[in-house]
């Protein structure tokens, strides 16, 4: 026998609505029914027009962050059993502008993933431009790095932030996790470049530790770990420079 | 209808400046942060008591017993108790900024130096410190003999005459009892 | 300063962890002797002849300005997140004000040694 759950949804459809307004709706479920089917079940019943962003199913793809009674969570890695008794709230992920119903605009998170160069650049002088050969790199090499290299940018830590929320300037927990992810990477050679952006007051200076984002993380990256070690890297960044301006 | 278009108009929700409010871990957080005014008052308190000692022995007396008030008192039982809850929010978050290594191991980065190790760890160095620090308080003559050569406050007592500490039978007593304790 | 391609923060952080670490392990034991100090005068020699004498005196003002920046630094912080746009005027009176108290600390102990030796 199924147990049935009240769920609202914020509801937000740009061409009629100046405002978002709450549809809530009754959903049968079982031990397995995650929220994303939920979701899916109430599309395919009860309201067709309901939009929301998922594809894989399986918190990999990083497509249907979400609040749920104000906590920012994959709909497929939230299961209705859990809220058991209780009522489901759920809105659009926080922090960022509401396009449709549980559909953000996450451009500003794509534009920063974008600006920090999160992919591996060559040392300078290591290899030619068009030379294939193989780099090699030890477990230990690899192990300052891997758990910052699990990120799905799902923009759950983004929801999390308040001083993202404060401050949208700010580079922000995934961007700033992927840098200290690459510049740790024993085969990369950009953290030179990527430091500029670390060291600014919008980088990871703008962090007051608050601690949500790795509370929150699906894929238990701790992205507040990685910006409090780059405020260690940028704080011997600066001390470097100190002396440098002296040399020069 | 025209396809080409756009309805586009995102929603932006406001930011209000109580967000802090709205959930159990922001306003721990805030607390957090908030905890840094007791500590700034109690900074003030001991910058009275050093400009209270420039005044000359009057002046820390009337200093001392200011901060022996009951209502100092309770103030600062609540500094205490705000400066041990930073303890308690800075000391598990500290491994996350210095990251341990735990070599051939894949996964735990901190197992060696989990938070809750290092919470006891510096417990216990704190206890440690807080015995030392009261028997140091109660044993003086050990403390004062190892670290105050100078005896300043011993001069600053010399400098002035006792008929002109403040009246009440309480203090002449106590002045008695700092005379006898300087004079050994 | 207020450079925009690299913060100052740095120096602000590394004072605020130096007082952070002071606030969590020294400043309980101060307190709590700061609170023995009411049961009579005599403690307060006793506290006085370690805080009032040259050496240890300047160990404990360290502390002392440690925790004022480590204080400040988080009104300065606690400012914006209450939503106020903190801009240079705000950076220059709160970290002004560390400096200030930081120096009433140094003078203080500074005249007191001065008394003594002379």
């Amino acid at each position: 026998m199924a147990d049935k759950i009240k769920i609202t949804v914020q509801r937000y459809r740009p061409e009629q609505d100046r405002e978002p307004w709450d549809q809530s709706f009754e959903v049968e479920y079982t031990r397995e029914t995650s929220l994303l089917e939920a979701l899916n079940s109430i599309k395919d019943t009860q309201e067709p027009t309901l939009s929301f962003r998922w594809s894989c199913r399986m918190a990999i793809c990083g497509s249907c962050g979400m609040m749920v009674n104000g906590v920012p969570k994959l709909a497929c890695k939230t299961f209705l059993r859990d809220y058991a008794g209780q009522e489901m709230r759920i809105e659009p992920l926080a922090n960022f502008p509401v396009e449709r119903d549980l559909v953000v605009d996450l451009s500003d998170f794509i534009e920063k993933l974008e600006r920090i160069k999160p992919y591996i650049i060559p040392k300078k002088g290591e290899s030619q431009p068009g030379e294939q050969r193989e780099y090699i790199q030890t477990p230990a090499q690899l192990e300052k790095y891997r758990q910052f290299s699990m990120c799905i940018n799902c923009g759950i830590c983004y929801a999390a932030c308040p001083q993202y929320k404060l401050n949208k300037e700010f580079l922000g927990p995934a961007a700033l996790t992927l840098i200290y992810r690459y510049n740790e990477d024993s085969r990369d050679g950009g953290k030179e470049e990527r430091m500029k952006l670390v060291n600014q007051d919008t980088g990871v200076w703008s962090c007051s530790f608050v601690g949500y984002c790795s509370e929150c993380c699906p894929k238990g990256v701790d992205p507040a770990s990685a910006i409090q070690l780059g405020k260690v890297e940028s704080a011997k960044d600066y001390l470097i420079s100190m002396f440098k301006k002296k040399g020069e | 209808m025209d396809l080409e278009k756009s309805t586009r108009q995102p929603y932006v929700r406001p930011v209000d400046s109580t967000w802090w409010t709205k959930k159990g871990f922001y306003t721990a957080y805030m607390l957090r942060e908030g905890t840094c005014l007791l500590v700034l008052a109690f900074v003030l308190e001991m910058l009275g008591f050093y400009i209270a000692a420039l005044t000359g022995a009057n002046g820390l007396w009337k200093f001392a017993s200011f901060l022996g008030h009951p209502v100092m008192i309770a103030f600062n039982a609540l500094v205490l108790v705000a400066v041990l809850y930073h303890a308690f929010t800075w000391f598990p978050l500290m491994p996350k900024a210095l990251r341990v290594i735990v070599k051939d191991t894949k996964s735990g980065l901190y197992k060696l130096l989990d938070g809750k190790y290092l919470v006891i760890l510096l417990f216990a160095a704190l206890l440690g410190v807080t015995v030392g620090g009261i028997v140091l308080f109660y044993y003086p003559e050990l403390l004062g003999r190892l670290l105050s050569p100078f005896g300043l406050v011993k001069s600053i007592v010399e400098s002035q005459d006792p008929s002109s500490m403040p009246n009440g039978d309480t203090m002449k007593d106590v002045s008695k009892l700092v005379q006898d304790y300087i004079g050994k | 300063m207020f450079r925009k391609d690299r913060s100052d923060e740095p120096i602000y952080w590394g004072l605020f962890g130096a007082g952070g670490m002071v606030v969590a392990i020294a400043l309980p034991v101060i307190i709590l002797a700061t609170m023995g100090l009411t049961h009579s005068l005599t403690d307060t020699v006793m506290f006085g002849e370690i805080i009032l004498s040259p050496l240890p005196s300047l160990v404990f003002i360290s502390l002392m300005i440690l925790c004022t920046w480590h204080a400040l630094h988080r009104v300065y912080h606690t400012l914006h997140d209450l939503n106020v746009h903190v801009g240079t005027l705000h950076h220059l009176v709160i970290y002004g004000l560390a400096a200030l108290i930081s120096l009433a600390f140094i003078v203080c102990w500074a005249i007191l040694v001065f008394k003594n030796i002379f």
